[in-house]
C-alpha cells in the first residue's frame, strides 16, 4: 500500500490549536476553456449543478499528476529511501508541474503518472520550503505533444461559500476528487517562521494524506489553490491561494529558488485577538521583537515600536490576516540596500533606514552518521530557534536517533547539540558545520584499525557533557 | 561415663545427646532390647522416666473478638502484633512447663503477653489431659513466670535435689580442672513440640560451669551448649519458649535454663531451683502488678501532653513523599516550659514546621475518664510552642511552650535503672480512637548487644516501641528506648540512598545498619536532658518559609561520570573505574566552586565533612535517577524542546548533601582537573559550606490573583541558563492560571516579562509596584513585553478580572 507523506505540525499561535496533516494530491487533464464566465456572478435561475461540476472536472482532470518521489529521509535516525505519494498539477504545455515542497524535497528521483496512465520522470525546477511549494518539470521527449494544463484563477476573487473541488491522490489512490465550499478565503495560520507569507483558503472539500500538492479548483475548472494541509479530524483543509502560487512559480522558474531578504523583524497585529492585545491606531504594524544581530536591530528598532512605512509604502498590520503580505513585502526588499522606514515609539514618529540582509539558507542540511545510528542536521535559526538560542554561533544537532542503535545506547537524544568530536580529550575537533562532521565521520569509519568508540561532546539543556559512543555493533547487519 | 575436659565437648555431645523419646515407647521394654546401648544412654533414659510426669505443655489462647486491641499501625507493640498474627493464623502459643509443687504451680518461660490479649491458658499434662491455668507470678530475677492451676490433682511435682550443693559444684569445676572427672554428671531435660507430638529431650550439660561472682543475681552460668540441644534452645520447635531443666543422674531438679542469654559470650544461665520456689510468693504477683500498671498509667497521663505540629505543604511540586500537614504526638513535660518528644524529627521535616500547639491540660485526654473530668473551663486549653531542637545523638526533640507553664514534669532527680533480667516498666503514649492511649507494660533485658563505638547495651527480650519511657519496678525513671543517631547521620543516609533518601522512613533506618534503637539508661542522657544547649543537632531547626527554601551550594551544574567515559578520558585510576565522579558542566560566578578553582570539565570525586573520619565518595548513582523510581532531582531541564523553562532545578545531590552537612561547616572537596596532555591532577581544597544565593525555588515572588500571574525574580541559575547578565531586567513567569487575563494574553510559564508600558521591570517588587500603579490609575490594561528564549513579543495584560 502506498506510503503517504504525513507531516504533523504544531500550530502555535492560532486559535485552532490543532494538529494539521499535510497531504498530497495529484491532478491533470487540461480541457480547453470554453467559456470565460465567472461563476461568482449572480445567478437568477437554478443551475445545472452536475453539469457545472462535470465541465470543471473535465477542464482540470487531465492536468492532474500523481507524484511519486523517492526521497531520502533522515527523521528516523538514519538515511532511508522511501517512495511517497503526492499530487501535482500541470501548469504549462511543456510540462511544468506545481506540487508541495514537502512532496518533492529531498527527492532523488520523481516519477509522475499522467492522465493517460503514462509514467514520466520529473526533475526539480525549484523548491520553496517557506511557502511549501515546489516546481517540477516533466522530462518529456523532444517531440512530445503539448500536454493538457490547467490555469490559475485569481484567488483574490475567491470568497466564502464558493464551490470548490479538491483533486489528488488521497492515500495514494490516484485520480480522486472531492467537493466542498470555501469556508474561509483568508485564513491566517500562525506557524511562527514557517509559512508566514500567505493566508490560506480553508475548505471542507476533503483533503487527505496524498492530496498534498494537488489543485483546489473552482467550478470553472481553474486552480484557486494548492492543497497543502488537512486537519486530521474535522475535515478541514487548507490550500495555498493561487496568486501566491503564481508568484512563487514565476520565481522558481526564473531563479530556481526564492530569494528573500531578512530583516529580523517579528511582527504582530495591532489588534491581536489571539493574545487580546490591542494597539491604538489603524495603520502600521507592531514590532513584536527583533532578532539579535539583525538589520532591524541595527536600525534601532525594538519590541513595541509600531512600524508605519517601509520605503514610502504604508504598512497595514491591523489584523493578523494582513501580516503575511507584510512579511512578503519585507522579504522582497532588495538585500544590502538602504530603505527608509518610519515607526512610532512612545507616540512620536521616528525615521531611520533599514538595510536588509540576504536571507540565509532556511533549513539546514542533514547527514546520516549511519554506523552511529543517528542523523545530524545544521541548526537553523528559522526552524530550530530553541537550539539556536543555546548555540547562536551555529552548529549541528542530532535530528534523530535510530532505535535500537549505537547512539541511542550511548544516551544521545534528539536535539542534543554536537559540539566536539574526537578520540581523546586532547584531540577533540569542533563540529561547527556539516562538512566537519562528514569529514570526521568518514575518517573515523574508514579507519579499520581503531577501537570502535568515539568521544562526543554535546550540549543538552544548555550544558555540555561528554558521551562515549560505542559503535562496535553494526545494526545494519541485523536481520 | 568417663570424660575429661580434654575431649572436645562437641564430639561428646554429638554422641551423648539423645533424641526425644516418645512417651508411649519409653518404659515398657527397657532392659531387654537395649543391650547394645551405652551406659550413658541408659542413664538418660532413667532421667526421662523420673521427670516425665512433671513436664507439661502450656497453651495460651488469644482473644478473637478484640478488634480494638488489634489496631494495626507502627504504634502497635510487639505483643499486640504478635497476638494479631496468632489470631489471624488461628494459632495458640505453646510453651513447655514443669510442675513445681503439689498446689499446681508451674514454671514457664515468661510469655510477656498482656492479659488483655489472652483468652485462656490451658495446661496439658503427660497424659494429654487439659486443665485451665492462670498467671500467678512474674519472676523478678529470672525470665520466667509461674502459672497456677485450680485443679492440680494427678500432677506429679518435680523432685528437688536434696542438697544445695550446686554452688560448690560449679565453683569447683572452674577452679580445679583435675577434679572434674569425678563430678557426678548433670543432664538437661526439655519438652518440645513437633507437629502434634510432644517430646522430652535430654542432653548432657558441659562440665565447664562457671560461677559468675560479679553478677548481682545469684544465678549460674552454664557453659557451652552446642549441637542439637543448642539449636532447640535458640529455635525451638515450639512456637514459644520452654525451660530446660538441669537435673542430676537421678532426675532430681537442680535448676532451669531459660531463654536468656545475658552476655556477649552467649552463655546460658542456670536459675537455681530453690530460688524459683522462694520467688513464687515474693515476686510480682499478677494482681498487685496490675494495680501498679494502673497507677503508672494515671501518673504518666499527667505528664504526657498532646502536641500538634502543623507543617507547611510544598506549594508547587512535592519532592518525594509529602509530609502530612498535621501530626499529633505526645510529649513529656521536662520542666515548667519544655516538652520532650521522644520521636524522630529530621532536618527536612523540621524546617517545614509552621506552628506547634500544645495542650496544657492533660485531664480530658486521660484514658477511661469521663470527658467532663477536667472541668469545662480548662478543657482544651492550649499554648503555642516553638521547636527548640532535636538531639544530635538520639531521636528526641524538644519544644517550648509560650505564655504558659506546666505544673508537673518528669522527675529527673530520683531515678532508677534498667538491669539484667529484672522486669522494668515501659510507658508509651500514642493516639487511639481520637484520644491519648498510654500503653504500660513490662519488659526484660535478657541479652546484650554491641552497638556504635563498641558500646555494649542491654537489649530487651522483645522489641519495644521506639520512644518508650522505661521505669524501674518502683516507678522511677530509668531510661528511654530510642533510636541512636550516629554522627553525621543524614550524610550517611544520603551516601547510602542517593535520591531514594526522599522516600525513606525513620523506621527503615535500622535496615541500613544505621541508628540502632536501644535502651538509653537515664544516667547516659540525664545531662543532655537537663542542659540541651550543646547537644542539639545544629542542622535540625525550624525555619521561616523563606529560609526553608534556601539551599547550600558549591555552585556547579554536574552530570555523573560513567565507566565508559572514564576509560576514554583516562580517569579510571582516579574514579574507581568511573564509578565515582560528577563531571562539572558549568560553574556559577562567585560560587565556592569558582573560588577554589573548579572549572567546567573538572570531575568532583569526594567531599569530606572535616568532622568525619572518611570522605563521601560521589558515586555516580547518587546523582542518577533511581531505577524505576521518581527522582527528586532533575537531571535534565524541565523545559523540553518546546519549553521556555530551560534551567535545571537546583535541588540536586550536591546541594542537598551540603545542606545535610550544615552551613559553615568546613569541608574538603577533592576533584581532578585535566592539565593538558599531562593528564589529570588531583586537588583537595578546604571550603566552608555556604548558602547559595536565592534560586528559582526560593526567589522572591509575586502573585496577582486577578491577572492570574505569578512572577519570580530572575535568579543566578535562570540568568545563567538564559544567558542574561546580572543587571538585565525582567521577572520570570512561574505560573499562569487558566482562563485569566494572563492566560488570555498567551503568557507562558518560563517566559520573561521585561517591560511594562515600555519601562523596564527590574524585580518582582518593581513589577508589583508598576501593576499597582496601573491599578491606581484605573488603567484597564498594561502593555507587557514578553521574552521567550531571547525572542520578544508584546501583549496587553488586562488588569480587570
Amino acid at each position: 500500500m502506498a506510503k503517504d507523506v504525513v507531516m504533523i505540525i504544531r500550530k502555535t499561535e492560532t486559535v485552532m490549536a490543532m494538529l494539521l496533516v499535510l497531504l498530497l494530491v495529484v491532478s491533470s487533464q487540461a480541457v480547453e476553456v470554453q467559456e470565460d464566465q465567472p461563476i461568482a456572478a449572480p445567478v437568477k435561475e437554478y443551475l445545472n449543478f452536475e453539469q457545472i461540476i462535470e465541465t470543471a472536472k473535465k477542464r482540470v482532470y487531465p492536468a492532474l499528476v500523481f507524484v511519486k518521489p523517492i526521497r531520502e529521509e533522515f527523521g528516523s535516525g538514519e538515511k532511508k529511501r522511501a517512495e511517497i505519494f503526492g499530487s501535482g498539477v500541470i501548469i504549462s504545455p511543456d510540462g511544468l508541474v506545481v506540487t508541495n515542497n514537502h512532496v518533492a524535497e529531498k527527492a532523488i528521483e520523481i516519477n509522475c503518472v499522467l492522465y493517460n496512465k503514462e509514467q514520466v520522470k520529473a526533475e526539480i525546477v525549484g523548491l520553496d520550503k517557506e511557502t511549501d511549494l515546489a516546481l517540477l518539470r516533466l522530462k518529456l521527449d523532444e517531440d512530445a505533444e503539448p500536454l493538457p494544463f490547467s490555469e490559475f484563477a485569481d484567488s483574490d476573487l475567491v470568497s466564502e461559500g464558493q464551490f470548490v473541488m479538491a483533486l489528488g491522490a488521497p492515500f495514494g489512490f490516484d485520480r480522486s476528487i472531492s467537493l466542498g465550499i470555501i469556508m474561509n478565503a483568508g485564513r491566517f495560520l500562525g506557524f511562527g517562521s514557517l509559512y508566514r507569507y500567505n493566508t490560506w483558503l480553508q475548505t471542507d472539500a476533503v483533503i487527505n494524506p496524498g492530496n498534498s500538492g494537488g489543485p483546489l479548483v473552482n467550478t470553472e475548472g481553474k486552480i484557486v489553490g494548492i492543497n497543502t494541509l488537512g486537519v486530521t479530524i474535522g475535515g478541514l483543509g487548507f490550500s495555498i491561494p493561487s496568486n501566491v502560487v503564481k508568484d512563487i512559480v514565476h520565481r522558481l522558474e526564473r531563479d530556481g529558488k526564492v530569494i528573500r531578504a531578512w530583516t529580523g523583524l517579528r511582527l504582530q497585529a495591532l489588534k491581536d485577538f489571539n493574545s487580546n492585545t490591542f494597539i491604538e491606531g489603524d495603520t502600521g504594524v507592531l514590532v513584536a521583537g527583533v532578532e539579535d544581530n539583525s538589520p532591524a536591530e541595527y536600525a534601532g528598532l525594538q519590541a513595541g515600536d509600531v512600524l508605519l512605512t517601509v520605503g514610502d509604502i504604508e504598512y497595514l498590520g491591523k489584523y493578523v490576516e494582513q501580516l503575511p503580505s507584510l512579511y512578503w513585502r519585507l522579504a522582497d526588499l532588495p538585500a544590502d540596500q538602504k530603505v527608509d522606514i518610519t515607526y512610532r515609539r512612545s507616540g512620536r514618529v521616528r525615521r531611520t533606514t533599514l538595510s536588509p540582509f540576504l536571507k540565509e539558507k532556511f533549513e539546514g542540511a542533514d547527514f546520516d552518521c549511519r554506523r552511529w545510528n543517528m542523523t545530524v542536521k545544521e541548526i537553523s535559526k528559522f526552524i530550530n530557534p530553541d537550539l539556536y538560542f543555546h548555540r547562536p554561533e551555529g552548529g549541528l544537532f542530532v535530528q534523530a536517533v535510530r532505535y535500537p542503535g549505537n547512539a541511542a545506547k550511548a544516551g544521545i537524544r534528539r536535539n542534543d547539540i554536537i559540539l566536539r568530536l574526537g578520540d581523546t580529550l586532547g584531540d577533540m575537533q569542533q563540529m561547527d558545520a556539516l562538512a566537519a562532521i562528514q569529514k570526521a565521520y568518514q575518517r573515523i569509519i574508514s579507519d579499520k584499525n581503531r577501537e570502535k568508540k568515539v568521544l562526543i561532546e554535546i550540549l543538552r539543556d544548555g550544558l555540555p557533557q561528554l558521551i562515549v559512543l560505542d559503535y562496535r555493533k553494526d545494526y545494519d547487519e541485523e536481520d | 561415663m568417663k570424660k575429661t575436659n580434654r575431649v572436645p565437648p562437641e564430639l561428646l555431645l554429638t554422641k551423648l545427646i539423645l533424641y526425644s523419646l516418645f512417651l508411649a515407647l519409653s518404659v515398657a521394654t527397657a532392659g531387654c532390647t537395649w543391650l547394645g546401648e551405652s551406659k550413658a544412654t541408659l542413664a538418660k533414659r532413667r532421667v526421662v522416666q523420673q521427670v516425665r510426669a512433671s513436664m507439661v505443655s502450656v497453651r495460651v489462647h488469644f482473644k478473637r473478638d478484640i478488634d480494638n486491641e488489634f489496631y494495626s499501625d507502627d504504634k502497635s507493640s510487639y505483643q499486640e502484633r504478635f497476638a494479631r498474627q496468632m489470631v489471624e493464623r488461628k494459632m495458640s502459643l505453646d510453651l513447655g512447663g514443669v510442675v513445681l509443687d503439689d498446689r499446681g504451680r508451674i514454671l514457664v518461660a515468661d510469655p510477656e503477653i498482656e492479659p488483655r490479649l489472652i483468652d485462656r491458658i490451658e495446661v496439658i499434662d503427660a497424659d494429654g489431659r487439659a486443665r485451665p491455668g492462670r498467671l500467678l507470678t512474674v519472676l523478678k530475677k529470672m525470665d520466667a513466670a509461674i502459672l497456677e492451676l485450680d485443679d492440680p490433682a494427678g500432677l506429679q511435682p518435680i523432685h528437688f535435689a536434696p542438697s544445695d550443693d550446686f554452688d560448690e559444684l560449679t565453683a569447683d569445676s572452674r577452679m580445679k580442672d583435675s577434679k572434674i572427672g569425678s563430678l557426678p554428671p548433670l543432664y538437661l531435660v526439655s519438652i518440645s513440640r513437633s507437629g502434634r507430638d510432644w517430646y522430652i529431650g535430654t542432653g548432657s550439660a558441659s562440665e565447664s560451669y562457671r560461677f559468675n561472682s560479679e553478677d548481682p543475681l545469684p544465678q549460674y552460668l552454664l557453659g557451652q551448649i552446642s549441637g542439637d540441644l543448642s539449636d532447640q534452645l535458640s529455635s525451638s520447635k515450639t512456637t514459644g519458649s520452654t525451660p530446660y531443666l538441669v537435673v542430676d543422674g537421678d532426675g532430681n531438679f537442680l535448676g532451669a535454663v531459660m531463654r536468656g542469654i545475658v552476655d556477649l559470650d552467649q552463655e546460658y544461665r542456670i536459675w537455681k531451683g530453690r530460688d524459683i520456689l522462694a520467688a513464687i510468693n515474693s515476686d510480682l504477683r499478677v494482681n498487685e502488678f496490675r494495680r501498679t500498671q494502673e497507677t503508672l498509667r494515671d501518673r504518666y497521663s499527667q505528664l504526657y501532653h498532646r502536641v500538634k505540629i502543623y507543617y507547611r505543604q510544598p506549594s508547587d511540586q512535592a519532592y518525594g513523599s509529602t509530609p502530612q500537614p498535621e501530626q499529633i504526638l505526645y510529649g513529656l513535660a521536662l520542666n515548667s516550659t519544655d516538652l520532650l518528644v521522644p520521636l524522630e524529627m529530621s532536618r527536612r521535616r523540621a524546617k517545614q514546621i509552621e506552628s506547634i500547639e500544645v495542650q496544657l491540660d492533660t485531664e480530658e485526654e486521660r484514658p477511661n475518664s469521663p470527658a467532663t473530668a477536667g472541668g469545662a473551663g480548662s478543657a482544651g486549653r492550649t499554648s503555642q510552642a516553638e521547636f527548640l531542637g532535636a538531639y544530635r545523638d538520639f531521636a528526641v526533640f524538644l519544644i517550648r511552650i509560650k505564655d504558659a507553664r506546666f505544673t508537673e514534669w518528669l522527675d529527673l532527680e530520683s531515678t532508677g535503672q534498667v538491669g539484667k533480667v529484672v522486669p522494668f516498666w515501659t510507658v508509651y503514649a500514642r493516639r487511639r480512637f481520637g484520644r491519648k492511649d498510654l500503653r504500660v507494660w513490662y519488659a526484660r533485658c535478657l541479652r546484650e548487644s554491641k552497638g556504635y563505638g563498641d558500646a555494649v547495651h542491654l537489649r530487651p527480650s522483645t522489641p519495644l516501641l521506639a520512644g518508650s519511657v522505661l521505669l524501674d519496678l518502683d516507678g522511677r525513671l530509668a531510661g528511654f528506648y530510642l533510636r541512636e543517631r550516629p554522627p553525621a547521620e543524614e550524610q550517611i543516609i544520603m551516601e547510602k540512598l542517593g535520591s531514594e533518601y526522599y522516600g525513606y522512613k525513620p523506621q527503615s533506618l535500622s535496615r541500613l545498619g544505621l541508628g540502632q534503637t536501644r535502651i538509653f539508661p537515664i544516667s547516659e542522657i540525664a545531662a543532655a536532658l537537663n542542659n540541651p544547649t550543646d547537644v542539639l543537632d545544629p542542622n535540625i531547626r525550624a525555619m521561616t518559609k523563606t529560609q526553608a527554601k534556601r539551599r547550600m551550594w558549591l555552585g556547579v551544574e554536574d552530570v555523573p561520570l560513567n565507566p565508559e567515559l572514564a576509560k576514554r578520558v583516562g580517569l579510571e585510576p582516579l574514579t574507581k573505574d568511573g564509578t565515582i565522579g560528577f563531571i562539572v558542566s558549568s560553574v556559577y560566578a562567585d560560587s565556592p566552586a569558582e573560588r577554589i578553582g573548579i572549572k567546567p570539565g573538572d570531575v568532583l570525586l569526594r567531599i569530606k565533612d572535616q568532622a568525619r573520619d572518611y570522605p563521601t565518595e560521589l558515586r555516580t548513582e547518587l546523582a542518577s535517577q533511581p531505577r524505576g523510581g521518581y527522582s527528586p532531582w532533575q537531571y535534565s531541564g524541565s523545559g523540553g524542546p518546546n519549553g521556555a523553562k530551560v534551567w535545571k532545578s537546583r535541588q540536586n545531590f550536591l546541594t542537598e548533601f551540603l545542606a545535610a552537612i550544615g552551613q559553615d561547616r568546613t569541608i574538603e572537596v577533592t576533584f581532578c582537573s585535566r592539565q593538558g596532555p599531562a593528564g589529570w591532577k588531583l586537588f583537595t581544597k578546604n571550603i566552608k559550606v555556604q548558602q547559595a544565593p536565592l534560586d528559582y525555588d526560593s526567589a522572591e515572588r509575586f502573585r496577582d490573583r486577578r491577572i492570574g500571574l505569578t512572577v519570580r525574580d530572575l535568579t543566578y541559575e535562570v540568568r545563567h541558563a538564559l544567558k542574561m547578565l546580572p543587571d538585565d531586567p525582567g521577572v520570570v513567569v512561574s505560573k499562569v492560571e487558566e482562563g485569566t487575563p494572563a492566560a488570555v494574553a498567551r503568557i507562558g510559564e518560563g517566559e520573561l516579562i521585561t517591560r511594562i508600558n515600555s519601562t523596564e521591570v527590574v524585580s518582582v517588587e518593581d513589577f508589583e509596584k508598576k501593576i499597582s500603579t496601573a491599578h491606581q490609575n484605573n488603567a484597564d490594561t498594561v502593555k507587557v513585553e514578553i521574552v521567550r528564549l531571547g525572542k520578544t513579543r508584546v501583549a496587553d495584560l488586562s488588569l480587570s478580572d
